[in-house]
Formats: C-alpha cells, sequence, structure tokens
C-alpha cells in the first residue's frame, strides 16, 4: 500500500470511527430522553394525585404503588443505559488493551439494541459465563463489529433475527453473528480497512442457505 | 369527557400509558398504540380526531404511518413527537403534519396543540 493510500486510509477511517461514535451516542440520547420523559411524566401523574387529594378525592395505594415501581425500573434503565455507554466512551482511551471480550460483546450489542428494535429485528445473545481475556483494540473491535451489524440491519426486514454468541475454540475467541438475512454483502471499504488494523482479528463470512453468518476470530493477541 | 378523541402513538409503553391516563384526568378521551401498523388498525375501527405521533416508531416510522394516514384519513390533525428538540424552522415539520412536540412533553402544552387543532377542525 502507497504511502498516500495509507494516509487516505487512516483519514477515511478517522471520519468512519467519529460516525460511529456519533451513531451510538445519538442512539443512546435518544434512549435516554425517553427514560427521562417517562420519569418526568410519573412525576406529573403524581402531581396531579396531590391535586386530587386537596380536592377530597384521595388516589388508590396501588395507583401510588404503581408510579413509584415505574419511576424505580426507569432508573434503573437510566442507570444501565448510561455505564454502557461510560464504558463505550472510556474504550479508546486504551487503544491496545487486555479486555474481557465476553463484556465488550454484550455493551457493543446493547448499545446496538435499539436500532434492532428500530427495525423490528430481534437481536439475541449468548455468552459465556466466564471471562475471555485478549489483547485487542476495543473501539476499533465495537467499530466492526457495530458496523457488521449495521449492514446485516440494513438488509433485513421486520421479523427478522440476528444471533449474537461468544466461544473459546483452539485458543482462539470465535464472534459468532447469525442472522436469518439471505442477501448480505459484508465487503466494504470501511470494513477492509477496520480488519487491516485489527490484526488479529480474521473475518469469514458465509452466506447461504437463507442465512448469513458472520465469524470473528480473535488469536494471536491472547493475553 | 371531551367531545373529542385523541390517539396517542408511541413505542415506549410506560409514557404513553401515563400521558393517557393524565389526559383522561383532564377530561380528555385517549387511547394509545404501540407501532403504526396497530395505529392504522384502530383508526379504521374506530373515530379519532387528533393523533399524537412518535417520529421515530420501530417497524413502519411515524413519517410512514402519516404519508399512510394522508391518504386514508386526510381529514385528521396530525401532532408529530420530535425526539429532540424543535425542528429549526416551520418549515421543518414533517409534510402532513400541523406541528411538533419534542420529548419530554410538556402535558399542558400538548394538551394545548390538540384543542388548538380540535378547533381548526370546527372551524372547517
Amino acid at each position: 500500500m502507497s504511502k498516500n493510500n495509507t494516509s487516505s486510509d487512516e483519514q477515511l477511517l478517522r471520519e468512519r470511527s467519529l460516525a460511529f461514535f456519533g451513531a451510538v451516542v445519538a442512539s443512546v440520547s435518544h434512549e435516554l430522553n425517553n427514560v427521562i420523559s417517562i420519569v418526568d411524566q410519573s412525576s406529573g401523574l403524581l402531581e396531579d394525585f396531590a391535586l386530587m387529594s386537596e380536592r377530597g378525592k384521595t388516589p388508590p395505594p396501588e395507583k401510588l404503588r404503581l408510579v413509584a415501581d415505574r419511576v424505580g425500573r426507569q432508573t434503573q434503565r437510566g442507570l444501565e443505559i448510561i455505564q454502557r455507554l461510560n464504558t463505550f466512551a472510556h474504550s479508546p482511551d486504551y487503544p491496545k488493551n487486555e479486555c474481557n471480550i465476553v463484556d465488550v460483546v454484550r455493551n457493543i450489542t446493547a448499545l446496538s439494541e435499539r436500532l434492532a428494535d428500530l427495525k423490528k429485528v430481534k437481536l439475541e445473545i449468548s455468552l459465556p459465563d466466564r471471562e475471555l481475556q485478549m489483547l485487542i483494540d476495543p473501539f476499533s473491535f465495537q467499530h466492526l463489529f457495530f458496523s457488521i451489524i449495521r449492514r446485516m440491519l440494513d438488509c433485513s426486514e421486520s421479523g427478522e433475527q440476528i444471533s449474537v454468541s461468544v466461544v473459546e475454540e483452539g485458543g482462539e475467541c470465535i464472534v459468532i453473528i447469525e442472522s436469518t438475512i439471505a442477501k448480505y454483502e459484508y465487503k466494504s471499504d470501511e470494513l477492509d480497512i477496520l480488519l487491516s488494523g485489527l490484526v488479529p482479528v480474521r473475518l469469514i463470512s458465509d452466506s447461504g442457505g437463507g442465512t448469513t453468518t458472520i465469524t470473528l476470530a480473535l488469536g494471536d493477541g491472547t493475553a | 369527557m371531551s367531545d373529542f378523541k385523541v390517539l396517542f402513538v408511541d413505542d415506549e409503553e410506560e409514557l404513553v400509558k401515563t400521558i393517557v391516563e393524565r389526559l383522561g384526568y383532564r377530561g380528555v378521551e385517549a387511547e394509545y398504540s404501540l407501532t403504526g401498523p396497530e395505529a392504522l388498525e384502530k383508526l379504521e375501527s374506530s373515530i379519532f380526531d387528533v393523533v399524537v405521533l412518535d417520529v421515530k416508531l420501530p417497524g413502519m416510522s411515524g413519517i410512514e404511518v402519516m404519508e399512510k394516514m394522508q391518504i386514508s384519513h386526510p381529514q385528521i390533525p396530525v401532532l408529530m413527537i420530535t425526539g429532540h428538540g424543535a425542528p429549526a424552522e416551520e418549515e421543518d415539520i414533517p409534510e402532513g403534519a400541523i406541528d411538533y412536540l419534542p420529548k419530554p412533553i410538556d402535558l399542558e402544552i400538548l394538551l394545548g396543540k390538540i384543542k388548538k387543532a380540535v378547533e381548526k377542525i370546527e372551524q372547517k
């Protein structure tokens, strides 16, 4: 690869990385806005109940319990979203880092959930109970993973399914993304550049029999 | 109860349930749908005077629902719910919608816009 090509690849990767970061933050902020909206309306409902009480019409205790449970649930949901976003925001801090791939995959899958919901695609995840430590660039790995999921979603119809699983095989950590999508063209300049910079990740695509499977094998960098 | 009926469409179930309940305490008859197809079905089986529609819905988007409504129920005014902030200019309001509201929704503002939409229909 010539020096000029490398430089334009780096520029393209920088632009795409920023777009990826923006896409994740936009999706998460939308979800957080929904959480705040529910808490805001619940607070308004309590005000309505207070006004009713002042007029001598006390709301039944089970109504108050429902609102309290709702606020508790949404607070927990908001905390989980913020935790995921914080982990993601810190992922570019260490370009080469020993990471638990199980946690990284869990986090980026959860961050992709809203996009899947909007397409009405079911995003399932199956992860091992134990940690799988790998030496990897976590931000670029998430970028690659997200790009694959996004391209799959672009090719999918409502009601389809994407299943993500992680297994350990022969000293490698294998991330498998299976989908019911029949026609999926995974190749793109973005993925090619990401893969070339993401040694030791190998990508294997298998599209046939009405399904598509992308396998990411993470090997040589085992910590 | 009001002499008009509102359909609120948003995929956040806890949000729509709460808003519909609060509108009820203000004497406004309202129902909700969680998806576009469900909303279109409800419009076929019941009479609604105003539809409040979230732009981002799973599967069929709010814009797609509005496009279908322009053919099947062009007389029903639509208030759009936007995720963040307000459209920069009035012309940025999705075509077919009479007005917009940003999330989180201020219920009194929503109520005002619903009443304004109903008044407009009555004037026609």
